[in-house]
């Protein structure tokens, strides 16, 4: 899901980098400074997780884990990927600085869907509330493979083509993720329920706290 | 609060104990043998990249030629005459790309050793005759020294390659955990310094 150095074009990279600029800004403005040391936990956990192999199908595929931290972080996944993308093309050597936004944008993005769109579905009790975070989880990997088709468009050979591509090569993580998003959206919300983005009533937007 | 630690501790372990576990990007490598460069392109974690693009442009960036890798990541070609350096790009699709730059000493290398075999006394005149067997073993000097080199070829390339991966290891896993904390804590000092701003400027 990172996208090399020296692959894509000059309107893409600077677009990328755009948005990705401007839901760091958000991200940051939002994030709450109780939630820091959460999104510290996160941030790492990203870092780590594409060093995690699913060795199941054609390519090469590893784990993002955006659905998981857009649920907990909402906009502020912006910063904390980022953050985490900078630590990995430095150490890894994965992705790479130019294309830095980009990645962002494609891996951000449907964590801030997923907070957005499964907040008031995963609290549901039950089997609603443990599909909706599976799918969460899966969903997110499936709208960052879309993003990334989108990304390459110019580049590739065509949208359709890389995107099916791309979902297929993601479907095991697809799965494994789906997986541990529900696992950890049915620990948290026994534990630490107060972690999770509060339904509609509430709204994720007036989690904001502070100026 | 205690048990939601240990379950991020537990998280983070079966994170780690999946290591070490193959990363993500490409790699492409190529090298001199004889006449021919032979390239090898893989996902890091050994995971060989088939039907992968493969162009190669000179020292001008001038393509001169493109390939498809096979099942095993390789592709090869024959020295292309008149480059003094070669660039080999692999675009290994969906955002995947890699190159591997042969210099003009390795290219150069191989090209000195085909003139060795041709004038071997010009080079050296003032050495022994090289062309002599040495030691009735009836070998020329000449002659071993090809086989070394060619063997020295073999025994060296899968070394460059793994040179080439780069690959990181637990240091750089914990190197980043500590730039995250690094950034942790600035983010707090920058909230307590607000917070201690705002109480000086309206003192209760």
């Amino acid at each position: 899901m990172h996208i090399s150095e020296g692959y894509l074009s000059g309107p893409v990279l600077v677009s990328g980098a755009v948005l990705a600029a401007a839901g760091t800004a958000i991200g940051l403005k939002r994030l709450d400074y109780d939630r820091i040391a959460q999104a510290g936990i996160l941030a790492s956990a990203f870092f780590v997780a594409s060093l995690v192999h699913v060795p199941i199908g054609p390519a090469s595929a590893h784990l993002i884990l955006n659905g998981i931290i857009g649920l907990l972080l909402g906009w502020s996944a912006f910063p904390v990927i980022l953050a985490a993308l900078v630590l990995q093309g430095v150490f890894f050597q994965f992705g790479g600085i130019t294309s830095l936004g980009v990645n962002t944008v494609i891996m951000a993005t449907p964590a801030v869907a997923a907070h957005y769109l499964g907040a008031r579905w995963i609290l549901r009790p039950g089997l609603a509330g443990t599909l909706a975070a599976f799918f969460c989880g899966a969903g997110a990997v499936a709208l960052s493979a879309l993003i990334m088709a989108a990304a390459l468009i110019f580049t590739d050979e065509g949208f359709f083509s890389v995107a099916g591509t791309a979902v297929a090569v993601h479907l095991p993580v697809m799965a494994i993720e789906g997986v541990i998003t529900a696992i950890c959206v049915g620990f948290l919300a026994k534990v630490k329920p107060e972690l999770l983005p509060r339904p509609v009533p509430d709204g994720p937007a007036k989690e904001r706290i502070g100026p | 609060m205690n048990r939601f630690c240990i379950g991020i501790a537990m998280a983070a372990a079966v994170l780690l104990t999946a290591l070490p576990v193959q990363a993500h990007k490409v790699t492409v490598f190529g090298w001199v043998e004889g006449e021919t460069v032979h390239t090898e392109s893989k996902f890091s974690g050994g995971k060989r990249v088939n039907a992968g693009k493969i162009e190669v442009f000179n020292q001008n960036n001038e393509k001169l030629l493109e390939g498809i890798t096979d099942g095993g990541g390789a592709f090869s070609f024959p020295k292309p005459a008149g480059a003094r350096e070669l660039v080999i790009v692999l675009v290994a699709g969906m955002g995947h790309t890699n190159h591997w730059k042969i210099t003009s000493e390795e290219l150069g290398a191989a090209a000195a050793e085909k003139q060795d075999t041709v004038r071997p006394l010009e080079r050296q005149p003032t050495g022994p005759d090289r062309a002599e067997p040495i030691g009735g073993s009836g070998l020329s000097a000449e002659a071993v020294e090809r086989i070394v080199t060619r063997v020295m070829e073999k025994k060296l390339a899968p070394l460059q390659a793994r040179i080439a991966e780069q690959a990181w290891g637990l240091r750089d896993i914990v190197a980043g955990f500590g730039y995250i904390l690094g950034l942790m804590g600035l983010a707090s000092y920058l909230h307590y310094r607000k917070t201690e701003k705002g109480r000086n400027d309206n003192p209760k």
